[in-house]
């Protein structure tokens, strides 16, 4: 109440860097708790081994919350990434065949489906003002119908040997992923906080008109946010094309919702203005864990479904307590 | 404003109503009693649900649980009535009441704790869907033969239920239109605070409203079981979109504040239309995807034109 009428649009870029930091030291410890919990009731859990396979999985989840990171921080949303890694990993799979010959071009042509998927994303919201929840919620749809439309409704195709490399490969016992996801979040982090183009994205997603009264490109920034967010989507599909060696049709779907959750875990408000990389790649990791606890606890794709629908309800929650800004 | 709005309202859905005349002329073997009775019929639970969808946006918010929640309701329905089909009224009265829970928890978390009603009705609808799959994890279960029949029962090619629906969305509307509380609803949707500040009990009517989405939701869910005739874990799962694109379509603005049902009735109905349509030509149904995504792509364009030329 004590705020004016039209609420949500304060200033807000002085607070978050302290806001993010206690919301990141929250994911630690979490994530800590959730260990500590793994060593009390499965042991076989924390083996170097196990925790290796599961930064593995994490990776990718990693590599495209970065790109959500980026598109919240506008106060946007990405809900079609989990389509366009299901697209990269059908059109990879059924060009490539198992050969590597075309391997540059179709790695090439896989980037600029998410990059080009980004920028009609990015079109929408800004061109033709449609909120991005629903208008990346109808590319989702659109590229759904394209992936089936594509395989006719079957998995299809075989990855080649350097994608399973890069998918299931190790550099001494460090997984290949997690290399790619340890190169990728920080130079996503280092774009996003120390850039002239990343604290664009903040002053954006904080007040919008006032971005463009001091003379940003409001427009152009955006789509340039959803480009990269396809982009990395992209990344992440060569990456899940290659650990499960074909053109499957489910390969993104949980990657829309994970991604959100990771970025909100990690910090990054909803309503846009802040944001935190490496608090979402946390984020990723948290996920990660307590799945991949449930699963080692033999609990069922249901229940896995339960917790992650509570642990989102409970971060966006976190979020507004933890802020000193709560929308209206 | 509501009465200016009325006009264009009103022309929106006698474009819809033209656009089904021009596709029963173009393709008019969907003329026959059955085919009417099956479009009617394939349209009903998107009726439902986007009524629901529509309430929800009109307070500037939206409902994305819908679909866990039909097949929630759905999965129960066929599951209770297979082990006990003597209490199948009860169990129909459980459903709608295991709906009304969720879209009031829906709406608590959003009026009273305050959370982004896209996320949180996301995440909500996340539980409920593994909470649905842990009851049924592949379609199965058996209704009643008596509650099939609701879903079976026809005058020529009207189905009952699209009787029903018709008058409850007519009683919907008046509630809406002519009570202090339906009012208050659309003052919420149109600005918030100044609502909250004029003493209108905001959170309590925005909670009901969830809590009716999700009422309705589980009608839908009851709806399809009782045409299937058993439980199917994922059968909700097209209709959070498409509840959207009807609503939107049937000129329900996604910034709050206004409401049409009777266009989301015929939007409805000229999806479903075009579903049956893309069939008979032996369209791929994975096509169908592209279709309906561009559908909400492109209805909400309108919408956000037609916005735009009203306040400019």
């Amino acid at each position: 109440m004590s705020t004016s009428v039209e609420s949500k649009q304060g200033w807000r870029l002085r607070r978050p860097s302290l806001r993010v930091f206690r919301l990141q030291f929250a994911v630690l410890g979490a994530i800590a708790g959730v260990l500590l919990l793994a060593s009390i009731v499965a042991p076989g859990f924390l083996e170097v081994g196990h925790l290796l396979n599961v930064a593995r999985q994490v990776s990718s989840l990693a590599i495209v919350t970065t790109g959500q990171v980026f598109v919240i921080a506008t106060g946007g949303l990405d809900l079609s990434n989990g389509m366009v890694i299901t697209l990269v990993t059908v059109v990879s799979a059924t060009l490539l065949d198992g050969r590597d010959t075309y391997l540059v071009p179709v790695i090439l042509l896989c980037l600029s489906i998410g990059v080009g998927v980004g920028l009609v994303n990015g079109l929408l919201v800004t061109k033709l003002r449609i909120p991005p929840l629903i208008g990346t919620l109808g590319m989702f749809g659109i590229l759904r119908g394209i992936a089936y439309v594509y395989t006719s409704g079957a998995p299809k195709g075989a990855a080649p040997e350097s994608l399973k490399m890069l998918g299931n490969g190790h550099l001494g016992i460090i997984p290949l992923a997690v290399i790619c996801a340890a190169i990728f979040v920080p130079l996503g982090a280092a774009f996003l906080n120390k850039t002239t183009f990343g604290r664009r994205l903040f002053v954006i997603g904080a007040n919008r008109r006032t971005a463009y009264l001091s003379g940003i490109r409001v427009d152009r920034t955006i789509i340039l946010a959803y480009m990269f967010s396809g982009f990395s989507a992209a990344v992440a599909g060569l990456i899940v094309a290659g650990y499960i060696g074909v053109g499957s049709l489910s390969a993104g779907n949980d990657y829309n919702m994970n991604s959100i959750a990771a970025a909100v875990i990690g910090g990054t408000a909803l309503i846009g203005g802040t944001g935190s990389v490496t608090g979402g790649a946390a984020g990723a990791l948290f996920l990660g864990l307590v799945v991949s606890l449930l699963r080692f606890l033999g609990l069922s794709y249901s229940a896995q479904l339960i917790v992650q629908g509570v642990i989102l309800a409970f971060a966006v929650f976190a979020q507004t307590q933890a802020g000193p800004e709560r929308s209206s | 404003m509501i009465g200016l709005g009325f006009l264009g309202k009103a022309a929106n859905t006698v474009f819809l109503l033209g656009l089904i005349v021009v596709a029963a002329v173009i393709e008019p073997t969907i003329l026959n009693e059955r085919a009417l009775r099956n479009i009617l019929t394939s349209a009903n639970p998107l009726m439902i649900v986007a009524a629901g969808q529509a309430l929800a946006m009109l307070t500037g918010g939206i409902d994305l649980s819908v679909a866990s929640v039909m097949s929630l309701a759905n999965v129960i329905a066929a599951s209770a009535m297979q082990k006990s089909p003597e209490y199948a009224a009860l169990i129909v009265l459980g459903c709608v009441l295991a709906g009304i829970g969720v879209g009031a928890l829906n709406g608590w978390l959003v009026s009273y704790v305050r959370l982004n009603p896209f996320i949180i009705t996301l995440a909500i609808g996340m539980a409920v869907q593994g909470l649905t799959l842990e009851i049924m994890n592949v379609p199965s279960g058996l209704v009643t033969s008596g509650f099939r029949l609701l879903a079976r029962t026809a005058f020529g090619p009207v189905p009952v239920a699209t009787i029903v629906i018709g008058a409850a969305f007519v009683v919907l509307a008046t509630l809406l239109r002519q009570t202090p509380h339906g009012v208050a609803i659309f003052a919420i949707g149109g600005n918030e605070a100044s609502a909250r500040m004029s003493g209108l009990p905001t959170r309590r009517l925005k909670l009901a409203v969830y809590a009716a989405s999700g009422m309705l939701s589980a009608c839908a869910g009851l709806f399809l079981a009782s045409r299937v005739g058993s439980g199917d874990p994922l059968i909700g799962d097209p209709y959070s979109m498409d509840s959207i694109t009807a609503a939107v379509l049937g000129g329900t603005s996604l910034i709050g504040g206004v409401i049409n049902l009777a266009g989301a009735l015929v939007a409805s109905v000229l999806l479903a239309l075009i579903n049956t349509l893309l069939n008979l030509k032996g369209i791929s149904p994975f096509f169908q995807w592209i279709v309906k995504g561009a559908i909400l792509i492109a209805a909400l364009s309108l919408d956000l034109l037609r916005h735009q030329r009203r306040s400019s």
